[in-house]
């Protein structure tokens, strides 16, 4: 899976457009649903403020290899 | 709907705030359930020896304090569910009971940011389960 769309299609491939939609905080409308999905996987990807956890968020999980997992 | 977030946890937490605070501003989105600690590594996308590999070695747990959250033998819930899982102590029966059930409608495959290919990531996965 490479992209937004792709995996945009597996949710309504699966019938799971509208549990998403309210997962993301909008109603049922497809283009918001895309939208909202798109902001969520940019933000998963690259976390930024004031979304990035904090080190105070971090503190309490080990590390593996030098990194969080 | 079970949604497994891979990615690396300052990721996932990230991602989980953003869901907060949606959550928090408007009040028909989903509650966000559980909150646990790491990644879960089995989804169908990955090949399937890493998979069989990864259900033999890879240890989850949810925090103590939450795993009475958590029974295999309840009626799951429709909402979606985020499980973050810590890898200290085998608990991948609970999810594999869900992935049986057929419970389980998607898996999200997050491309790592710090992983230039998907082998990398796969590597990490393992290095980091193993």
């Amino acid at each position: 899976m490479e992209s937004v769309n792709d995996l945009f299609q597996l949710f309504r491939d699966d019938d799971l457009l509208i549990p998403l939609s309210r997962l993301l905080g909008v109603q049922e409308t497809e283009d918001e649903t895309r939208v909202r999905l798109l902001e969520f996987v940019d933000i998963l990807n690259d976390p930024v403020d004031p979304y990035k956890p904090t080190d105070d968020d971090l503190s309490a999980f080990p590390k593996y290899n030098g990194i969080y997992a | 709907m079970v949604i497994f977030l891979l990615a690396p946890l300052p990721h996932v937490m990230s991602a989980i705030k953003y869901l907060e605070s949606i959550r928090a501003a408007q009040k028909y989105a989903y509650p966000l359930v559980l909150w646990v600690q790491l990644a879960i590594c089995a989804y169908p996308t990955l090949p399937k020896s890493v998979r069989d590999s990864l259900r033999q070695r890879l240890p989850v747990i949810f925090p103590p304090n939450r795993s009475s959250d958590i029974d295999a033998n309840d009626e799951m819930s429709q909402d979606p569910v985020f499980y973050i899982l810590e890898p200290v102590v085998p608990y991948f029966e609970t999810i594999r009971s869900y992935l049986d059930r057929e419970r389980v409608g998607i898996m999200i495959e997050i491309l790592w940011s710090e992983c230039a290919t998907k082998e990398e990531k796969i590597q990490l996965i393992l290095k980091s389960v193993g």
